[in-house]
């Protein structure tokens, strides 16, 4: 069992870690051929295959019990459970953490106010056609980051009540909402916005479904109180048009993001 | 080679079904402790790289592709425990991973006429005393039949330290040989 490494031969171009490489059928077909033309480099060959079999079965392992199958799916059979996908999980924390943030009581009407101030900055700046310090570039690009921050609390709003069983007030949060939409629309009137304010626009009347929504109405008619978490329209991103609102939403946010500026 | 379990068996696992996922941990469970071992030399270290196994199997079941044997699937999900399981334990491990290039001579362990360890346990004391990374890319060539290229990916180590890894142990095993024959 004595490899070969001893003495080197006519055939010693053949090294030690290429006689590896043949052995574990990872050498280029000529060096296979190569290795097999040659008697000493067969014998090593020969010599190496017979190490690793003494190596591959002298291994020696514990002796497990008869039972250990059992034992093992004793220890494990609790923990058996099937893992929700990270990815979705990650994405409903991280909306759950801006929702606290945005939506919690005490800082939902500090946003709002916040969201408006900037408004109306931005409107106002809009107005100062005389004023060259604050130029139709510098108005457009807080408009864009104000819009920005709008659609990101819509789109909050909108996967709340989507997904979440409703700890909040969906009607206050939805007027304010939509109030600061209008408001979007009008600053963006004097602007070339058209994707953006179809945007708005298309996002105004979910929004103003939710800022109607009655939980006397829905009583009278029988239907069950929406008011916690559910809304008007059943699981309304699951529609198509909805979904495509989202998207449309995300990719708005996207490119006010990236360009800072009106679309 | 490993004896595979019925497919009706593998289906209702992947279907959710505990007690044919009970069938399948008493089939395999020896299998799978074994080739942890084989990749830690270290029998606590594989017990718990056989539970976690079978914990991940479990979970991910249901992606399982009939195409490949149930077992050639499993004892991959064992060969990626057994390497998260080394980096996690041992810190050395993962900085060898990414400097595949440490080589640390295996003490030889020379024999004498009062203490002579027989030709098994030498070698078994050999892989011991092979670095992880060098134990796993042995085992994993060796023993699975994997190649340098999945052996180099899974190592997260590039093709060329794979072999020089590979090499370096092959090389260090033999010589316990060779310490033998000399005796």
């Amino acid at each position: 069992m004595k490899p070969t490494n001893d003495k080197p031969t006519k055939d010693e171009c053949i090294s030690d870690e290429k006689l590896m490489m043949v052995f574990f059928k990872e050498a280029k077909q000529q060096e296979v051929d190569d290795c097999l033309k040659n008697d000493e480099t067969c014998r090593r060959l020969d010599q190496l295959e017979a190490d690793m079999n003494a190596i591959e079965q002298a291994q020696s392992q514990p002796d497990l019990p008869e039972d250990y199958g059992q034992q093992l799916w004793n220890q494990i059979s609790e923990k058996l459970v099937i893992e929700p996908v990270k990815g979705h999980s990650k994405n409903i924390s991280w909306l759950e953490k801006l929702k606290n943030l945005v939506l919690m009581p005490q800082y939902s009407l500090a946003s709002f106010a916040v969201v408006v101030g900037l408004v109306a900055v931005a409107f106002y700046a809009g107005r100062q056609q005389n004023d060259h310090v604050l130029g139709i570039d510098l108005q457009e690009q807080l408009l864009a980051q104000n819009i920005q921050l709008h659609l990101t609390q819509s789109e909050i709003f909108l996967t709340q009540v989507s997904n979440d069983n409703g700890s909040y007030n969906n009607q206050a949060m939805a007027q304010r909402l939509l109030s600061s939409n209008r408001i979007f629309k009008q600053a963006l009137a004097k602007h070339e916005g058209q994707f953006t304010t179809q945007l708005l626009q298309d996002l105004e009347p979910i929004l103003l479904e939710y800022a109607n929504d009655s939980d006397d109405t829905k009583s009278s008619q029988g239907i069950p109180n929406q008011s916690h978490g559910q809304q008007p329209q059943a699981n309304w991103v699951n529609d198509s048009i909805s979904n495509n609102l989202m998207f449309q939403i995300k990719a708005m946010k996207q490119k006010l993001a990236q360009e800072n500026d009106i679309i | 080679m490993v004896n595979e379990i019925d497919d009706k068996t593998v289906q209702q696992a992947s279907m959710g079904d505990k007690q044919a996922f009970r069938l399948i941990v008493l089939h395999y469970a020896q299998a799978v402790n074994r080739l942890a071992y084989r990749y830690t030399a270290d029998a606590s270290y594989a017990e718990d790289i056989a539970q976690e196994t079978f914990i991940k199997a479990f979970q991910a079941i249901n992606r399982y592709q009939p195409q490949a044997k149930f077992s050639t699937w499993l004892l991959r999900i064992t060969t990626n425990s057994a390497i998260d399981y080394l980096r996690k334990a041992n810190r050395q491990m993962a900085d060898s991973l990414d400097q595949e290039d440490i080589q640390v001579d295996i003490p030889n362990h020379q024999l004498n006429a009062e203490d002579q360890l027989d030709l098994n346990q030498r070698l078994s004391q050999a892989m011991t005393d092979l670095s992880d990374v060098e134990r796993l890319a042995v085992t994993m060539k060796h023993h699975q039949g994997y190649s340098i290229n999945e052996t180099a990916q899974v190592l997260n180590i590039n093709a060329n330290a794979c072999k020089q890894t590979l090499f370096r142990a092959v090389q260090k095993l033999r010589k316990q040989l060779t310490s033998e024959v000399s005796l």
